[in-house]
């Protein structure tokens, strides 16, 4: 399939995520994206699997939809996310969700980046920092229970790579020459945004 | 033509996450403890939340929240108990805020049923150890059921869900004398990953620790009148991010 391109990068120490909650009768979402609405309504699916990355990412495109109306933008390049290690999202499983969902956004030739990483937390007795190894959530230190993860609990968007058609709003870099004509870009970027109100 | 980064640094989740926080809000003010029950298919959410019914004899005001993929199974059983409305998820895996919100309309269209008085208010998750664990739905205990035939490795195996959970209960301890599953394993581990989980053991067929469940109940409403309750499945989140964010709505 044209348009769906992905990638996962690690930070930290090799991540292996939660798995899904395997597969559950044939069905599929069929909530726009575009709506952010999450799981309204399910439908049938070929590949039988529904797990709750896809109304994470229909939550996620929904965000981007808007992101993208509100800064007028004339396309999506790539949508990059931060997958904690205590998320409860499968990398995996959200590159299949994009996959299914993207086609049917107004962004179908975006790229997803999946940055992976891995489980810190603080004590809150002693403050030291450490790293969360095999789940065991104590103080490497002081032995106290009393831990609090500082990071791999989120699900983040971190930044959405957005193309613009007005040069005074450019602030990353310029790619190329081919730009589309000021008028037409712009009435795009508005008929997304009134799309998005049509929507609510 | 121009690209751009617009830099977001928010959790996917983060306005449903801001109605569940303000949905709890409301029921703290109502006096109502709101009690998320998960655990993996058949380990007794439904029995143990009819022990619970039967046990309290309309000594406090509850009602249930009943999520399943497709059927009304759960539902009936509980209705002759208390106001349950079920929630269908049409083949999805877990509850998301909205569904419940829409159950708590359709409770407040029926006559014998007030959501804005009620003591208890369980939400039945739909029967998994993955996904729910991820979503907030406005609760302020989360319960793990673990029966003994699953076996006591569970909880590590499982540790966003046992992680998020205030309290786990080990189910149909009755079956103890045929299984090789003790309730200290079962706990020691589950203190792994959560090292301030309470655990009790229930049986309902025996009836068995019904009582102390519901006293544990009790007790985290009082707790909650007090303000002094802390949901485990808060710990961990990273405060919001303030707002004018870019993806703010």
């Amino acid at each position: 399939m044209s348009g769906c391109r992905s990638s996962v990068e690690t930070t930290s120490e090799t991540s292996v995520l939660f798995g899904p909650c395997g597969r559950a009768p044939v069905a599929r979402q069929e909530s726009d994206p575009g709506t952010g609405q999450g799981l309204t309504h399910v439908g049938t699916d070929e590949r039988g699997v529904i797990v709750h990355e896809q109304s994470l990412m229909a939550a996620l495109l929904g965000q981007v939809a808007r992101l993208a109306a509100e800064h007028r933008a004339t396309g999506v390049e790539e949508i990059c996310v931060e997958i904690g290690r205590l998320s409860g999202v499968e990398p995996t499983l959200l590159e299949l969700a994009f996959a299914d969902q993207v086609p049917r956004t107004r962004f179908r030739d975006a790229r997803l980046r999946i940055v992976c990483v891995g489980l810190q937390a603080v004590c809150c007795d002693c403050g030291a920092e450490f790293e969360v190894e095999g789940f065991r959530f104590r103080c490497t230190t002081c032995r106290s229970a009393r831990v609090r993860v500082t990071r791999g609990d989120d699900f983040l968007l971190r930044d959405v790579v957005i193309r613009t058609a007005d040069a005074t709003d450019a602030e990353g870099r310029r790619e190329d020459n081919t730009e589309p004509p000021r008028g037409r870009g712009e009435s795009k970027a508005e008929s997304w945004a009134e799309e998005e109100r049509a929507e609510r | 033509m121009n690209t751009r980064t617009i830099r977001v640094d928010r959790d996917v989740r983060s306005e449903s996450r801001r109605r569940a926080a303000q949905l709890r809000g409301v029921f703290s003010d109502r006096g109502t403890l709101v009690v998320n029950m998960l655990s993996s298919p058949g380990a007794g959410k439904t029995s143990l939340l009819e022990a619970t019914a039967r046990h309290w004899a309309g000594r406090w005001r509850m009602a249930v929240l009943v999520g399943d993929l497709a059927t009304d199974r759960d539902a009936r059983r509980l209705a002759p108990y208390c106001p349950v409305e079920q929630l269908t998820t049409g083949g999805a895996c877990h509850l998301e805020i909205q569904l419940l919100e829409e159950g708590l309309q359709r409770l407040a269209l029926r006559g014998d049923c007030d959501p804005t008085h009620l003591d208890f208010l369980f939400v039945e998750n739909v029967g998994n150890l993955v996904c729910p664990a991820s979503h907030d739905l406005a609760e302020h205990v989360r319960v793990v059921l673990l029966s003994v035939t699953e076996g006591e490795d569970k909880p590590g195996k499982y540790p966003k869900m046992f992680r998020t959970s205030d309290a786990m209960v080990v189910t149909k301890t009755d079956l103890l004398p045929h299984v090789p599953f003790t309730v200290a394993s079962a706990a020691e581990d589950a203190r792994l990953v959560q090292p301030l989980m309470d655990v009790l053991s229930v049986s309902v067929l025996t009836g068995e620790g019904v009582a102390a469940w519901c006293r544990w109940l009790e007790h985290a409403r009082d707790r909650m009148l007090a303000g002094a309750l802390q949901p485990q499945h808060l710990v961990d989140r990273r405060p919001p991010a303030p707002a004018g964010n870019g993806a703010s709505h």
